[in-house]
């Protein structure tokens, strides 16, 4: 990041805190607006609170569990529909409910059949399946095809091209959809955790905050809800970024080998 | 000079009548409620508004008290409906805003189940029981009364994961065995049950609630009067309250008169659900100097399981209308 670049975050983070506290003491009550001293001190709390533990580690594990379940099922749905136009189509419907139904409409259906610890799992896989599906069909799409022909003039053996070829030249964009969803998914797994009430997670102690007319409670929560996302994302990126350069160092040393 | 006269002498007779007029306005009188049940004792007095001299009545309807809140802190509602904690809560945070006016409503909160097996609390030892109101006074009640009778706090598993207005179409299909729910629920489900297999009133919270020395009954409604208001307006409260009160009789006396007015009102009830609903909603009166105990032993309860929900502490003599 350039300095100037730095510096327009620096001001716009700036504008957004001096914009906080000015609503809130328009709203000159905690009740409907806390300010950021507020919102501070509860997030203080929070830190003591034996509760806090179980619910972010709660909602941490249905984010991990909701991502994974979600990243093998696009591998294979992905890589399928990226190699077999076919199944692209046969799936095309499927993937269009899932992406156009309202989160909340998935929630409560899911309550019904699950049970309420389960819901947020499901329905943030049933939401980022879309995203990361997509995301590893494209990338097993843009696949250099003349790399592949050569590959076949070669006869070099199946698992070699996936390994080889194929994987590398598709991480760059499933790692970005990864990212993606990830961030989703945290969102996903709170809203779902809000509807369906399990024992702990952070979405329960949101709705009770709520309740409970805590809003400072509410506002510090979702801002560990956001560092997580960020985290995670940042993480993600992270890896994507390494990956990208490494796949590009194998193909470089394969077409090395080959040339 | 000439020319300019008749526009100042017309902006003067302007002036002169937005004065007369702003003199002569007519004061509103904002109440304010949250759809459902607590309002129907409101629907005939919003039929038939009392005549105060010089005031508009309006009434407002939210679906949630969140909409409401800021309106009770910015003093957009002079007179209005909460559940005990809410208005412990708000008298806490925004200090000495509103005071109570009366208990206008009581325990209504019942055990509907199929299970026939099912007569007092004990019986639920094992079984996962729907409770709607988490964070308020049907799971706090409910702890308390289980604590009371000596069931340990693992063996009635309490699940908050079904909004309230789906408990009853869970119940009437089976899906769902055991619910804890208030008025119009409870009417609803019954009603909605089929014919083969009718939901029943298993028991009421209120008579365990006697039954363990806690009081005669709970209060679950209430309502209450801005302070400032009061204070402004004495005469025009106390007129609201007596027809308020008066509402709440007849409501009582005739449900199935009352049935229509509450679908009128925009509560969210139908007619026949409401007529149905009103003799078991324990519709009361009873006035701010009677109200003190049965609210504090109430809010007892919130106190011991989530003090910050009213705000900390039990809230002093100026929470009760004088």
């Amino acid at each position: 990041m350039t300095k100037r670049n730095l510096l327009a975050v620096m001001v716009s983070t700036v504008i957004l805190c001096a914009l906080w506290e000015i609503l809130s003491l328009k709203a000159s009550s905690p009740l409907i607006l806390p300010s950021i001293p507020d919102v501070m001190r509860d997030l203080l709390k929070l830190g003591v609170d034996p509760h806090f533990l179980r619910d972010a580690l709660a909602t941490f594990t249905r984010g991990l569990i909701a991502f994974g379940v979600s990243f093998a099922l696009s591998l294979c749905l992905g890589a399928l529909s990226g190699v077999f136009p076919l199944f692209a189509s046969f799936l095309m419907p499927w993937m269009s409910v899932i992406k156009s139904t309202p989160v909340v409409a998935f929630i409560l259906i899911a309550i019904l059949w699950f049970g309420s610890g389960i819901v947020p799992v499901f329905v943030a896989v049933l939401m980022t399946l879309p995203v990361m599906a997509e995301a590893t069909a494209q990338g097993v799409r843009s696949v250099d095809k003349k790399l592949l022909e050569m590959a076949r003039v070669y006869r070099m053996s199946c698992p070699s091209i996936l390994m080889n070829i194929r994987i590398p030249s598709a991480m760059p964009f499933i790692l970005a959809g990864a990212a993606a969803s990830f961030g989703l998914t945290w969102k996903v797994v709170i809203a779902g955790e809000i509807l369906g009430f399990p024992e702990s997670g952070l979405g329960s102690a949101m709705q009770t905050a709520k309740v409970h007319l805590e809003t400072p409670r509410v506002f510090s929560l979702t801002i560990v809800a956001i560092l997580m996302s960020v985290l995670t994302e940042l993480m993600l990126r992270r890896l994507a970024r390494l990956a990208s350069r490494h796949g590009r160092k194998a193909t470089l040393a394969q077409e090395g080998a080959t040339a | 000079m000439k020319r300019c006269f008749p526009p100042i002498l017309g902006l003067l007779c302007f002036l002169a009548c937005t004065h007369a007029i702003a003199e002569e306005r007519l004061e509103t009188l904002k109440i304010g409620m949250i759809m459902g049940s607590s309002g129907i004792g409101m629907a005939r007095l919003m039929a038939n508004p009392p005549s105060i001299p010089n005031t508009i009545i309006t009434f407002e309807k939210a679906g949630s008290i969140d909409i409401l809140l800021p309106k009770y802190v910015n003093g957009d509602i002079d007179i209005g409906i909460l559940p005990p904690n809410i208005a412990a809560k708000l008298y806490h945070m925004a200090p000495k805003s509103i005071a109570v006016a009366s208990i206008v409503g009581n325990s209504m909160l019942t055990l509907v189940t199929r299970d026939p097996s099912i007569a007092a609390l004990r019986d639920l030892s094992g079984k996962t029981v729907f409770v709607a109101g988490q964070g308020s006074t049907p799971e706090y009640v409910m702890r308390t009364l289980l604590a009371k009778n000596g069931i340990p706090a693992g063996s009635v598993r309490l699940d908050f994961s079904l909004p309230a207005q789906e408990i009853p179409a869970a119940l009437a299909s089976g899906k769902i065995e055991y619910a804890l729910i208030p008025e119009p629920f409870t009417t609803v489900a019954i009603m909605n049950a089929p014919k083969g297999a009718p939901l029943r009133r298993a028991f009421s919270l209120r008579g365990l609630w006697e039954a363990a020395g806690l009081g005669t009954d709970f209060p679950m409604t209430l309502c209450v009067v801005r302070r400032d208001y009061a204070k402004a307006n004495p005469e025009k409260v106390a007129r609201f309250l007596a027809a308020y009160k008066e509402s709440i009789a007849w409501t009582q006396a005739h449900p199935d008169a009352a049935g229509p007015l509450v679908e009128a009102a925009g509560l969210g009830l139908k007619a026949t659900v409401a007529s149905q609903a009103i003799p078991s909603c324990a519709f009361v009166w009873i006035e701010a100097n009677e109200a003190r105990k049965p609210i504090e032993s109430l809010l007892a309860v919130f106190l011991e399981y989530a003090p910050e929900s009213i705000g900390g502490k039990l809230p002093d003599e100026g929470f009760y209308l004088k």
